[in-house]
This record gives structure tokens, sequence and C-alpha cells, in this order.
């Protein structure tokens, strides 16, 4: 992920950052949900292991804005299923699932689009506030 | 002649300059909406005082605890009085500890925007009265 560079405006240059770490979450809970059923290559291994973005303030020029500093694993429990003829089953027939939930994944989605929309909300708007101030120059 | 030397103009620009900042610090509450442990911020209220020369901001900004955060940015020098760290009854609190509602920060952009509107207003209006007094009779 490149680095923000602030433009002349600091409003837009924190929203912007806020609009990349929001897109990298949705990265990210779009890889836990296309892997909410994906087991592990071999017999009795781990499967797929949820993905959680870490978020951190972030000093630029203009103030403070927003960066996804690194991806967690969820340490969380795999659930497991009786199944002895899935190829991941270990001796006992039990196979681990990975433990992403796809409600709570979506629910994620719903809250980073919000977010989105919000920074998208304080563009527009120091745009207008700033365009306003440049029709100052034409009366 | 400086048109800053005159009160109203000073006035209405310290104005413009206390809502472009507040509109800053609007844009870094919204763009940390989901920063587990941000506490939101916003300036201390607006209030004229009337300047001599008219070249120094009014916006007066408090820091009284070693603890309050400072701005940061190009702008810092005059900002830097310090932001206050704001503590509500009704803030939402989540269990990540953010203290960020988009809802009110969507209305204090709004009322930032509209404020400085209005300011701008005024600018034109006493610029045309200028005018008006300086167009040479009969013309």
């Amino acid at each position: 992920m490149a680095d923000v560079r602030p433009p002349s405006n600091g409003v837009q240059a924190i929203a912007a950052t806020a609009l990349r770490a929001e897109q990298a979450r949705m990265r990210i809970i779009a890889e836990n949900i296309a892997n909410a059923n994906s087991t592990s290559r071999s017999p009795g291994g781990d499967p797929y292991r949820r993905q959680v973005p870490v978020f951190e303030p972030l000093r630029t020029e203009a103030g403070q804005g927003v960066k996804m500093v690194r991806v967690m694993p969820d340490q969380s429990e795999f659930k497991t299923e009786y199944d002895p003829g899935h190829p991941s089953a270990d001796a006992n027939g039990y196979v681990k699932l990975p433990n992403v939930n796809t409600l709570i994944e979506s629910l994620d989605m719903r809250s980073a689009q919000r977010a989105y929309e919000a920074n998208l909300n304080v563009i527009e708007t120091a745009r207008a506030m700033e365009l306003r101030t440049l029709d100052l120059i034409r009366k | 002649m400086d048109v800053t030397s005159i009160p109203l103009f000073a006035m209405l620009r310290s104005r413009m300059n206390y809502f472009s900042d507040r509109q800053r610090l609007v844009a870094e509450n919204i763009a940390n909406s989901e920063t587990p442990g941000f506490r939101p911020q916003d300036l201390t209220p607006f209030s004229f005082r009337i300047t001599g020369g008219g070249s120094e901001s009014p916006t007066v900004l408090q820091v009284t605890n070693p603890g309050h955060m400072r701005p940061s940015g190009p702008d810092a020098a005059a900002a830097a009085s310090g932001f206050r760290t704001e503590r509500r009854a009704d803030t939402v609190t989540t269990l990540d500890g953010n203290q960020v509602s988009l809802e009110d920060e969507m209305m204090r952009m709004a009322d930032s925007r509209m404020n400085y509107e209005a300011a701008i207003g005024f600018y034109q209006k006493s610029m045309s009265m200028i005018r008006t007094a300086a167009r040479a009779p009969g013309r």
C-alpha cells in the first residue's frame, strides 16, 4: 500500500488516509468470507485462520489520519465437524473448520462501508467549502 | 491599505480560519472512527475578540492537562495553544474504547460548513459596500 502524500488541503488528505484504510479492511473481509470453508490441505492440519485488521492513528503533515498497521490472526478456536470421508479429516474422523463467522464478516463489511461513505462526505464538504472561497475571487 | 486592518474583516477572517481548522479536526475524527481507543476532539467554541492588528487568530485554545493532545501540521504554531479533548455524557464508547459517533461528526461538519459560508457571505457583502464607497461619483 503506497503512502498517502498530503495534498495542499489537509482535510482531504486525512479523509484519503481513511479511505485507503477502509479499502484495505474490505480486502481482509473479502479474504475471510472467501475462505470461510477452506479446510487444511493435509489430513488433521489447521484450516484457514480468520484475519483481523488493526487500525492506528497516523500522523501526517496535515494532521492525524489513520492507517491499517498490520493484520493479526484471530486466535479463537476452530470448529470441528465429524466427517470421516473428508480429505482433511484427522485419525478420529474430525475435520477442523475455519474460525470465520460469515455473519460477523458481513456486519464488519457494513461498518466499513459506512465509514467509507462518511469519509467521502468529508471530502465533498471540504471541496464545497474551498470552492466557495474561490468564488470570492470571481466577484 | 490592508483589508484585515478593518476590524470586521479581521473578525470574519479569524472566523473562517476557525471553521477550516474545525473541519480538519472533524476529518481526523471521522478518519479514526474505527481506531481502537481513539477519542474525538473538538475546538473550544468560537468567541469574537477584537484584535488590534487583526493578524493574530482569536481562536483561543486551552491545554489544561499535560495529557491533552497537541495538533500537528503546518499551521500547528497557529493552532498550538491546544485542542480540548471532549468528554460528553452521551458519547458512544464501543468495546475497543473508540468514542467517535459518526452522526455527531456529520452534524458538526455541516455546522462548520454553514457557518463558514455565512462568514464568506458577510465578507462579500462588506467588500461590495467598500467598493460602492470607493467608486467615483456619477459612474
